[in-house]
């Protein structure tokens, strides 16, 4: 009984301490943010995988993502730390320069770039005269704003991004810097990344 | 995730609240602390599954098998080791060609794990951290606050156990996403914390992490793990590897070499040797020399590749050779020429040597070395049917096996995993807040200075 007793002791402390450990938000994962970026800004039926702009397809297991051998299983690497920030923001960085393609002159021949949804490509083509007037402003922003976060983050954020954005320090970018820059940091943002 | 610790949650939230009004983030934010003088890294490979350690240092005179206690496939008597502190065990013909290296590791035989429970997680989970339920794994906490390495560690393999509260800074990756991790990163310009971007991100983590829900505090880790990252990625991008970088252990050296993590831990899972199986069990004849292989090229990477102009790896890592526990002698009912084992936590085998480590001896012993040897109690308590051999008690003082047959059990008579970990503790000054306990009224398990240099 005395062992019994012990055991479930034993038990609920470890419970405690993980319970403790799992009390702070992890990230989404690779998988779920894949998707959302899939769904969100591009067309049905395509070919988009998040793996090809973070180096490795492997690497997306750093990310946080679900694993399981028959022996154990649960959600892994879904806890923010160094290699994991810097991962995101590797892949958020080659995805906005990807994206930046959309000021070519020429069509990027690119079969998954074809598959963008027509409002993210003109959305995102409108920072292609960065920082005229005309791609620098409110409107745009917003425009691209809600097509990527959409309603995962507060407006607050928004605000936050805006400010940022028509920051006078920005306006030396290049249109192709310009979007990489708005992509990281509309995208490595907690409200998008994070579990709520 | 060390770092937070040195940081109360309210001076998070201030710089939260500073950081929602301002992108300009306290330099000391980038954890840049003063990197330890020497540096000390740990290397463990842990042959997972259960190893049979009668297949290279715990191995059981002819004799046993004759009178059908224990199996012995390579069907020959073991040669004697002695040790330079006069400890001696038996050795089976696979570890032979580890004898030219045996200066550079200590054997400790009768190493006993968690006596509640056999199972392999169970185990996993007891010697990475004490508890067979989980907790904190005992490596992370060697990246003490000062060092300013970014990663606690890497690892390779962790299929079995996964109930640990502190690994989030042991990252396992593969020689391949290495690779090309690194070269990515070097095609972009080093991470800079003065950087407009850099700082309009952690202010947004810093603002968001303002609230007391799971949100906040997530918000607030990835402020602490963003903080790290130019750290990482700056050490990351000056990494060299090489064409020949084909191998696990080889990333590992290059990331000790850049101060990107002070340990690694090894799983190696690729040899059947959970041997229930009488087919498996048979094909430890060929198996043991595989590990004995394993382990012979491990030491000799150490001790051939330069961390810098004067010292060898081997100079500045400890390393360590173990399994969650040995297997027993036979299993019930089975002739002895035609069995497999099963688990045996009682009595476990641990490699040590590199820095601070005594090296070339041999520590501790199990029980069971003839078949008319008699068995204490405590042992038959837990093995009436005589199936598993049982540690020897241990003065942990000496370094002596004991001679006395224990009535009861009581696991302080014996070298546990859990005086190991100290006693790694103690190598690398971890405080003793982290040192593991041998039973439920906190007793600490005592170290084993006679292990240390």
């Amino acid at each position: 009984m005395k062992l019994k007793i012990f055991t479930f002791s034993i038990f609920l402390l470890i419970s405690a301490s993980v319970m403790a450990v799992l009390s702070s938000a992890q990230f989404q994962g690779y998988v779920a943010i894949n998707n959302v970026l899939k769904y969100r800004l591009f067309q049905e039926d395509n070919d988009f995988n998040f793996g090809k702009f973070i180096a490795s397809d492997d690497l997306g297991r750093l990310l946080g993502f679900y694993s399981g051998d028959g022996n154990s299983s649960g959600f892994q690497n879904g806890n923010p730390n160094a290699t994991n920030m810097a991962i995101w923001s590797l892949g958020f960085s080659s995805l906005g320069i990807w994206l930046a393609h959309a000021c070519d002159p020429t069509p990027f021949e690119d079969k998954t770039f074809q598959q963008l949804d027509p409002l993210v490509l003109q959305s995102v083509r409108n920072f292609c005269q960065w920082p005229s007037a005309k791609s620098r402003n409110k409107k745009n922003l917003g425009q691209l704003w809600d097509l990527f976060v959409n309603y995962d983050a507060p407006e607050s954020e928004y605000v936050a991004w805006e400010k940022y954005m028509l920051m006078n320090e920005l306006k030396a970018k290049s249109p192709e810097g310009i979007i990489e820059e708005a992509v990281v940091t509309m995208l490595l943002n907690p409200h998008f990344l994070l579990r709520k | 995730m060390k770092h937070i610790n040195n940081l109360e949650r309210r001076d998070f939230l201030k710089l939260g609240a500073l950081g929602s009004l301002s992108y300009f983030v306290p330099s000391f934010l980038n954890f840049s602390l003063a990197q330890n003088a020497e540096p000390h890294f740990f290397l463990q490979l842990t042959v997972t599954a259960g190893f049979d350690w009668t297949y290279l240092f715990d191995s059981k005179p002819l004799e046993m098998t004759k009178n059908g206690l224990q199996s012995n496939y390579f069907a020959q008597e073991p040669i004697p080791w002695t040790g330079a502190n006069g400890g001696v065990c038996l050795t089976s013909p696979a570890a032979q060609p580890l004898k030219p290296y045996f200066q550079d590791f200590s054997v400790l035989n009768g190493v006993m794990m968690s006596t509640s429970f056999d199972g392999h997680i169970q185990n996993l989970q007891y010697l990475y951290t004490g508890n067979p339920f989980g907790g904190d794994v005992y490596t992370p906490h060697f990246n003490r606050a000062g060092d300013t390495y970014p990663l606690d560690g890497l690892q390779s393999g962790f299929k079995f156990a996964d109930a640990y509260t502190n690994f989030d800074a042991t990252i396992p990756l593969d020689v391949n996403s290495a690779k090309n991790l690194v070269s990515e990163l070097k095609k972009r310009p080093p991470m800079d914390p003065s950087d407009l971007r850099y700082r309009y991100l952690m202010s947004r983590f810093l603002a968001n992490g303002q609230g007391a829900g799971q949100f906040s505090q997530g918000s607030l880790n990835m402020a602490e793990a963003f903080g790290q990252s130019p750290n990482l990625v700056n050490k990351l991008r000056q990494v060299q590897f090489g064409e020949n970088t084909k191998e696990f252990v080889q990333v590992a050296s290059e990331f000790f070499k850049h101060g990107i993590i002070k340990s690694v831990i090894i799983e190696e899972g690729d040899l059947t040797i959970d041997t229930h199986d009488i087919v498996n069990a048979k094909a430890m004849v060929k198996t043991s020399v595989k590990i004995a292989d394993k382990i012979a090229k491990l030491i000799k990477h150490l001790k051939t590749t330069p961390f810098n102009d004067h010292k060898s790896l081997m100079d500045v890592t400890t390393f360590v050779v173990t399994s969650e526990f040995s297997r027993s002698m036979r299993q019930i009912r089975k002739p002895i020429d035609d069995t497999g084992t099963d688990h045996n936590q009682f009595s476990n085998t641990v490699l040590v040597g590199g820095k601070g480590i005594k090296t070339g001896c041999i520590f501790g012993a199990s029980d069971f070395n003839s078949s008319s040897e008699e068995l204490s109690k405590a042992h038959l308590s837990l093995d009436a049917l005589k199936l598993k051999a049982f540690a020897k008690p241990f003065d942990h003082r000496t370094m002596k096996v004991r001679q006395d047959l224990p009535e009861v059990l009581d696991v302080a008579d014996y070298m546990t995993y859990s005086h190991f970990a100290n006693t790694l503790f103690k190598l690398y000054g971890v405080s003793k807040d982290h040192y593991r306990t041998i039973d439920r009224n906190g007793t600490l398990a005592s170290t084993l200075d006679g292990l240390l240099t």
